[in-house]
Formats: structure tokens, sequence, C-alpha cells
């Protein structure tokens, strides 16, 4: 199994436990966040690198990966059943995103990633279409 | 190349001609792939999907072959065809062949006349709860402006849904705007129904024609 769609089942359990699983537009904007989402300390802050490598692409409903939202797609519910182990760097980088905007719906986080990519309503149409490496600087 | 200009949109399409071609191409371009993050049904996935393929298979027909020298048909796709650009600059060409000039805001609105006080806020629909998000938005966006909006509420067929039956259904949308006019003084609201094949009452050029209508009635607004 590739790592994305472990950390895609993980994301899915944990969400699932904590009873806040709200369907996939939550889950891309998640995933959208441990990609790219540096937290040190109270500083947060998007950087062009992404952590497991997939790519975003903004659209209206903000961040997009036709990567993720592909695997998601091939997801069947018994693979939701068994555990998921993930490195130790991995899931703390997890567990810190979930633990963090894992209560959010996907409509409230698709404003806050805009919101960190510094992208206001105003302007979102100028982005549509643009990948992230496209849009950080850093 | 990063987006595709109004310019070169207009050197690709000016020698289009056929309505039926036309009409497929505007058709294609009513879909943000992003949209099937909404959907939680497998059915609506797999139309999703067939979308998906339609479109990466049919656009590149629409242009000559020099356009994706520089740029791959998946990136042509991603860069002009997901986002609202190519609805957009299809939209404006048609209303400039009809002698209304139209142009494009800092922020990539589409605006008419030369005072560019008309804005035409281009929403393209397949679900319900894409289009409560899009009424929040554009609130939001045009709190206190002072700009007339035309509020183009577009929704594409999707599947094989009975077309008369959905088309009647999208109309009743025109609740919207009594809603909007509670907080906008000059807002008008169109509902469109577009079929994949070209039927006179759910085409491009219908819309067209609608639009041009609306757009003279809010001009002579003050």
């Amino acid at each position: 199994m590739n790592l994305n769609k472990k950390v895609l089942l993980y994301v899915i359990r944990r969400l699932k436990e904590r009873g806040t699983f709200f369907g996939k537009l939550q889950v891309m904007k998640l995933m959208f966040l441990i990609d790219h989402l540096n937290i040190e300390g109270k500083k947060e802050k998007i950087s062009k690198e992404s952590f497991l490598g997939n790519e975003y692409i903004i659209y209206h409903f903000g961040p997009f990966s036709f990567k993720v939202s592909e695997e998601y797609d091939m997801i069947k519910d018994e693979e939701l059943k068994n555990e998921v182990v993930l490195d130790e760097k991995i899931r703390e980088k997890v567990d810190l995103i979930i633990d963090k905007f894992g209560k959010f719906d996907g409509w409230i986080l698709q404003e806050k990633c805009m919101e960190m990519l510094g992208i206001s309503l105003k302007e979102k149409g100028r982005f549509m279409g643009l990948k992230i490496k496209e849009i950080v600087k850093n | 190349m990063r987006f595709l200009s109004f310019s070169r949109f207009k050197e690709e399409y000016k020698d289009i001609e056929d309505e039926n071609i036309k009409q497929e191409l505007f058709y294609l371009s009513l879909f943000d792939i992003s949209f099937q993050d909404l959907e939680k049904s497998d059915i609506m996935r797999r139309i999703w999907k067939d979308v998906e393929k339609k479109v990466k298979e049919r656009i590149p027909h629409f242009f000559k072959k020099g356009i994706f020298k520089k740029m791959s048909v998946e990136d042509f796709i991603q860069k002009n065809v997901y986002n609202d650009r190519l609805c957009k600059f299809i939209i404006a060409f048609e209303l400039e062949k009809q002698g209304i000039k139209c142009g494009f805001s800092k922020s990539d609105d589409l605006v008419i006349n030369k005072n560019r006080n008309i804005i035409i806020e281009i929403k393209r629909v397949v679900t319900g709860t894409q289009l409560n998000n899009y009424i929040k938005e554009i609130e939001k966006k045009y709190e206190n402006s002072e700009k007339k909006i035309m509020v183009l509420l577009l929704f594409p067929q999707f599947g094989e849904e009975n077309y008369e039956r959905v088309s009647r259904l999208t109309e009743i949308y025109y609740i919207i705007e009594r809603y909007l006019k509670n907080k906008f003084k000059n807002v008008k609201v169109l509902c469109q129904y577009i079929t994949e094949i070209r039927i006179e009452e759910y085409s491009m050029s219908r819309l067209i024609e609608r639009t041009v209508n609306i757009i003279k009635s809010l001009e002579e607004k003050v």
C-alpha cells in the first residue's frame, strides 16, 4: 500500500473515531494541510514543499489534488476496518493536523486554507487553476 | 504559458462557426472538477469520472495543436477549463459579438461596459450545496459594493438526467434574486440549464440572448 493511501485511511479512521468525519471535501483539505502546513509552536506557515509529495491546484472549493481524489475514491469500506500504522514522523504530523483541524467540516476548512494561502474571496478568481508551488513564494 | 489570454482565446475560437460545436465546448467548460469532493454517492462520483474523461478527450479537438506545444493537454485543462476561465471567455466573446463590450477586472471577474460598473458573476452549479455556498460568497464579496451585479447560474446537464424536468427545477432558483435584492441595490439573477447536445431552449445562444437583455435592463438602472 502506498504512503498516500495509508495516510488517507489513517485520517478517515481517526475522524470517524472522533465522530467528526464529514466527507471527502474535509479529507481533501486535511490532506492539503498535512502536505503543506508547517506548524512550529504557535507559528503556522504554508510551505511550497509537499510533505507527502501531492500536488494541489486551487479551484472553487480550495486546494484540490487529482492524486488524492483518485485514491480517496478507490478506498473500500473493508479497508477502513484494519488499523493503519504510520512511521512516527508522519504520524506526528498527521495527528497534529487532525487534533487542530479535524473538528471542522470541509466548508470551514476550505475557507481556512484559502486564508492561510493569503487568498481573499475577491481575489479567488485570479488564483483558480494555479498550483500551490506557483502561489507560495518560499 | 500560465493561463490562456483572452486575445489568444479569440484567435482560437473565432473560426468555430457551427453552433453545435460551440455548444459542446461551452458545455465542457461548465465543470470544476473539485466539485466532486462534495459528492457522497458512488453514482454521482462515477458521473464525475465520466465528465473528467470527456473533458480530457474532447477539449484538445477544439484548439489548434500549437497551443499544446508549450503546455500539455492536462495542464491546459487544469489551468483553463476546470476554473471558469474558458467558460467566461466564451461568454465574453459571444457578448461582444452582440455589441456588448467586455473586459476583466484585476480579480478576473467579467465586467461589462466602459465604466466597468456591471459585473457578471458566473457560477457553475451541479448540486444544491454548491449553490448555497455560492450565494453566501456573493453576499460577502459584494458587501457595501455599489456595482450592478448580474449572477449567472449555469446548470450543466449531468449524467443521464431528464433535461426537461431538471431544467424546470433550476428555474426555481429565481427566488435567489428576491433574496439578493434585499442585500444589493442592483442585482439580477439568471438561471440557465445547459445541455450537452444543442437544444435551442437550453443552448448557449439562448443564454447569450437572455444575458444581453438583462445587461440592457441593468444599464438603464441608476
